[in-house]
C-alpha cells in the first residue's frame, strides 16, 4: 500500500502526568504488547532515562497517535559506547482510520533525533527494534529510510522466542 | 552507587543526610552563607535525582534486582530532602533583597521542580519489556560484526535535508551554524 505525502501533524511534547498520556494509555490497542510497553517501559524511560513522549494531532485537532524517542545505550556496542537515539514505541490511535500517520510520526521523530545529533547530544545513528511479525511497521520504517541491521531475526527469550529485527538509520547530514 | 542494593542505597542516603545536617548546622546563619546553602541544597536535589535514575536504570536493564525496601528508602529520603529544601527555598525567597541578591535561589527552585516531578510521578522500576533493553543484541560475535558493518555503511541524510516540521527550521539553521539550544 502506498501513501501520499506525509499528513502534516501537530506534534506536542507531553509528560507522564498529562491528560494526553492518560488518554493514549486508555486506547484499545489490538496488540497487547503496545499497552504493556506504554504502561511499563515508557514511564521508566522518562523517569530514569532521557525519553520524550510526543502526541500528534491532525489538522482537525484529533489525537491520531503518539511517538517516543529515548537517548540511551541499548546499541552502544555499535556506537563506540556513545549514547544514541532510539525509538521505543509509537502507535496510531486504534479507533481511527490511519491515513499514513505512521510515516508522519516516524518522520517527526527522525527530525527530533537529527536535531539532537546535530547538537552533539547523541550518536548519529537512530535505532529501533521491531518484531518480525509487525510487517506493517517494518514497511513504514523502511519507507522512512531505516535498514535492518541484524543479519538474522533475534529470538526474544521472554516472549517464547518471538523473533525481532534491529533497524537503524543514520541521521547526520551529508556534507 | 555500584550494586544498587539496600546497603548501597543506605550508604548513599546516609551520606546525603550527613551533608544536609552539616549544611543546616553551620552555614545558615547569615546571607552570604545562605546563598551557599541554597546552592548546596540544589546539588543535593540533583544528586538524589541522579541516584534514583541510576537505580531505576539498573533494574530496567536487568543489572540489579528490585528490592521494595530500597524503594521505601528512596521515597523517605526524597520526601525529607524535599521538605528541607523547599523550606530553605521559601526562607531564601523571604530573605531575598533584605541583604543582597541570592544568586542560587533560582538553581534551587529548578532542582526542586525536578525533584517534585520525580516524587509526584513516582515510577516503580521493573525489568524492561522491550527485548533490546532486556538483553541487547544477543548475537554471535560474527553476527555482531555484521551488524557493525551494516551500521557503518548506513548512508547519511542528504545534504539538503531539513526537518519536515517548519517550526523546527529556525532551530535547525541555528544548530547548523554551530549555535546552542
Amino acid at each position: 500500500m502506498t501513501h501520499g505525502p506525509p499528513i502534516p501533524l501537530t506534534a506536542v511534547l507531553i509528560g507522564l502526568e498529562s491528560s494526553e498520556f492518560q488518554a493514549i494509555s486508555g486506547w484499545p490497542f489490538a496488540d497487547p504488547f503496545v499497552k504493556r510497553l506504554l504502561q511499563g517501559d515508557i514511564p521508566q524511560r522518562v523517569q530514569f532515562g532521557n525519553c520524550s513522549i510526543w502526541t500528534y494531532r491532525d489538522p482537525d485537532g484529533s489525537l491520531v497517535g503518539f511517538g517516543t524517542l529515548d537517548i540511551c545505550g541499548e546499541c552502544g556496542e555499535y556506537t563506540g559506547g556513545k549514547l544514541h537515539p532510539y525509538l521505543p514505541l509509537l502507535a496510531i490511535n486504534p479507533t481511527i482510520k490511519s491515513r499514513g500517520y505512521g510515516t508522519s510520526i516516524v518522520c517527526h521523530l527522525i527530525d527530533e533525533a537529527a536535531l539532537l545529533a546535530l547538537h552533539g547530544q547523541c550518536h548519529d545513528v537512530l535505532f529501533l527494534d521491531v518484531y518480525t511479525t509487525s510487517q506493517k511497521a517494518i514497511r513504514v520504517y523502511t519507507e522512512c529510510g531505516f535498514t535492518i541491521v541484524s543479519p538474522e531475526p533475534i529470538p526474544d527469550p521472554q516472549e517464547d522466542g518471538k523473533p525481532y529485527f534491529v533497524m537503524a538509520k543514520r541521521i547526520s547530514i551529508a556534507s | 552507587m555500584t550494586t544498587f542494593d539496600l546497603a548501597d542505597a543506605r550508604r548513599f542516603t546516609a551520606d546525603l543526610d550527613a551533608r544536609m545536617d552539616q549544611c543546616d548546622n553551620g552555614e545558615r546563619m547569615e546571607c552570604a552563607n545562605l546563598d551557599r546553602t541554597l546552592r548546596r541544597y540544589a546539588e543535593f536535589c540533583c544528586e538524589f535525582c541522579e541516584g534514583v535514575r541510576q537505580w531505576g536504570r539498573a533494574i530496567f536493564y536487568g543489572q540489579a534486582a528490585f528490592d521494595p525496601e530500597v524503594e521505601k528508602l528512596w521515597l523517605n529520603e526524597g520526601s525529607e530532602l524535599y521538605r528541607r529544601a523547599s523550606g530553605l527555598w521559601v526562607y531564601g525567597q523571604a530573605m531575598q533583597g533584605h541583604c543582597f541578591v541570592l544568586e542560587n535561589g533560582a538553581a534551587l527552585g529548578s532542582a526542586l521542580w525536578r525533584l517534585e516531578r520525580l516524587l509526584s510521578a513516582w515510577v516503580t522500576p521493573k525489568l524492561a519489556i522491550s527485548p533490546l533493553a532486556r538483553h541487547g543484541t544477543a548475537l554471535t560475535q560474527a553476527a555482531k560484526e555484521e551488524v557493525q558493518k551494516r551500521v557503518d555503511a548506513l548512508p547519511s541524510l542528504p545534504a539538503n535535508w531539513q526537518p519536515t516540521d517548519p517550526r523546527r527550521w529556525t532551530l535547525f539553521k541555528m544548530l547548523q551554524r554551530g549555535g546552542n539550544l
